[in-house]
């Protein structure tokens, strides 16, 4: 995996800093010119860790919104998917303004991020979610140490961290903490917000569900309009047969109605299972090796 | 992996009162310094209440000192490498400022003459309404040493975007350049929150 950056280059031609509140306030702060190479040296970090992991554990897998996430995990997603939409805000925003009072909100910070551009003009973007430190302001907690001495900071203060979040090059996102990405993104809200768009997908491949049914629920519902997400992204609708889901769906249980002109409406009681199903998130044991039963997948990844 | 943490400000509220009020004041010192040629022609004038050694001095002072923190902004900028990035959607030119510059110039002559204490304090309470509304009208870029030095001032708008966090607000750029073309990125020196020199030698 490469990244559209030099990011070798330990003096971009431009280096900002901001930070984003809870308010969806984005904008820039002033800085010395060593946070500015702090900044590059927290972007070379990550990279070297993500570089790492992929060493480790193979190419880095598609951000898959359906998935428990947990830890560092290197994930990517191009920048013109649909769920890259706030990163890529993030990322192209221009004339962002200039806000240096923003620093007297610390405790109302989301995240703050780094921007550069490189020798050729490529930007990227690095983003970290302002941790636990934040907690620990105005509190007599933090200890400086004056010539020989320890003493109490009494005042507000922020330290950067090590690495950043995720990177965002012109291509797409590489994200090293998903669940970072998630909360930085608001993915939640946007995954709910795209259930109706990632409908319009689904049901061109299996017009025999009834929509609306699907959509009422999912849009109440964070962890089916997940799988939506998921299900779309993945293609997984693609060549469904209609009877063949239809003997899947009594083989899990899932309660269906068949209307007069053969749409499907799966009960809301079994509109979950009925998503992870299409999700590839149900799957059968036995075949003498194992506990004959039926089981559910919290992960899983496609092998070919 | 062993990794330094840096810290961004080890006292914060220092770090932001002098970057936020390095800008105001730097607003402030940029006001004074575009009517510096009005403390000239005070100086030269004269006034029968103040005795000239003092008079003079206070003028230059006035007229001298603010453009130096002006110069030491930009130089300010260049050392921290406070560049931004200027995307142009559309251009409108500032030389219509220049009448608004002038009168405001001319504002604190009107009393016929300074002989007399009342006189002379309603000069001041003029001069001190002119830069009042320099200050709120962020006029502050009109300076007799840009055109001096052959800068341009132009008002750059942004272009039309749907990205929700990009900036709408009037940049004005002080350059070289004799035009600017919608559609240009340029790089630039933030002077204050609405004033940019076009970085050109980097």
């Amino acid at each position: 995996m490469t990244l559209d950056f030099n990011i070798d280059d330990a003096r971009p031609r431009d280096v900002l800093f901001g930070i984003g509140l809870h308010d969806s306030t984005l904008a820039i702060v002033s800085t010395e010119i060593e946070v500015k190479q702090a900044l590059v040296e927290m972007a070379q970090t990550t990279w070297a860790m993500l570089s790492k992991h992929s060493a480790r554990h193979g190419p880095p897998s598609i951000y898959d919104p359906s998935e428990t996430h947990s830890g560092d995990r290197y994930t990517v997603l191009t920048l013109d998917n649909d769920l890259a939409q706030t990163a890529r805000w993030f990322h192209t925003a221009e004339g962002l303004p200039e806000e240096n009072k923003l620093l007297d909100r610390l405790l109302e910070m989301d995240f703050y991020f780094g921007r550069f551009q490189d020798q050729q003009g490529r930007r990227l973007t690095a983003i970290r979610k302002a941790g636990g430190f934040k907690g620990t302001l105005n509190k007599k907690g933090l200890l400086q140490l004056f010539g020989d001495e320890l003493r109490l900071i009494d005042e507000k203060t922020f330290q950067l961290d090590q690495y950043f979040d995720m990177l965002i090059d012109n291509a797409q996102l590489h994200i090293l903490k998903p669940t970072q990405f998630e909360t930085i993104c608001k993915m939640e809200q946007a995954i709910l917000g795209a259930v109706p768009k990632n409908l319009d997908v689904i049901v061109q491949h299996v017009p025999f569900i009834h929509r609306q049914s699907v959509e009422v629920y999912a849009s109440k519902h964070p962890r089916a309009a997940r799988f939506l997400a998921s299900i779309r992204q993945n293609g997984f609708a693609e060549d469904v047969d209609q009877h063949q889901l239809m003997d899947a769906c009594l083989a899990w249980k899932i309660e269906t109605e068949c209307s007069d002109d053969g749409v499907v409406i799966v009960s809301d009681r079994t509109m979950l299972k009925f998503l992870k199903m299409l999700d590839m998130r149900l799957y059968e044991g036995g075949f003498g090796i194992g506990p004959k039963g039926q089981f559910e997948a919290t992960g899983r990844s496609r092998m070919s | 992996m062993d990794i330094p943490a840096h810290s961004l400000c080890d006292n914060a509220p220092m770090a932001k009162s002098r970057y936020a009020d390095c800008l105001g004041s730097a607003r402030f010192l940029m006001v004074l310094s575009s009517l510096s040629p009005l403390f000239v022609l005070w100086a030269i004038r004269g006034n029968d209440l103040v005795r000239d050694r003092w008079f003079v001095s206070i003028c230059a002072a006035f007229a001298i000192l603010p453009t130096i923190a002006l110069w030491w902004r930009i130089r300010t900028a260049r050392k921290a490498g406070e560049k931004r990035l200027i995307q142009v959607g559309s251009v409108e030119s500032r030389r219509n400022d220049v009448l608004a510059y002038l009168f405001a110039l001319m504002l604190p002559f009107y009393p016929s003459n300074l002989e007399g204490w009342r006189e002379f304090a309603a000069t001041l309470v003029a001069l001190g309404l002119v830069i009042y509304l320099f200050w709120r009208l962020n006029l502050h870029y009109m300076n007799l040493w840009f055109a001096v030095f052959r800068y341009n001032v132009v008002a750059v708008i942004p272009p039309p975007s749907d990205n929700p966090y990009s900036g709408r607000d009037e940049i004005v750029l002080i350059t070289h350049r004799r035009t600017v073309h919608p559609g240009e990125s340029i790089y630039a020196y933030r002077l204050s929150d609405t004033v940019r020199i076009e970085a050109e030698l980097d």
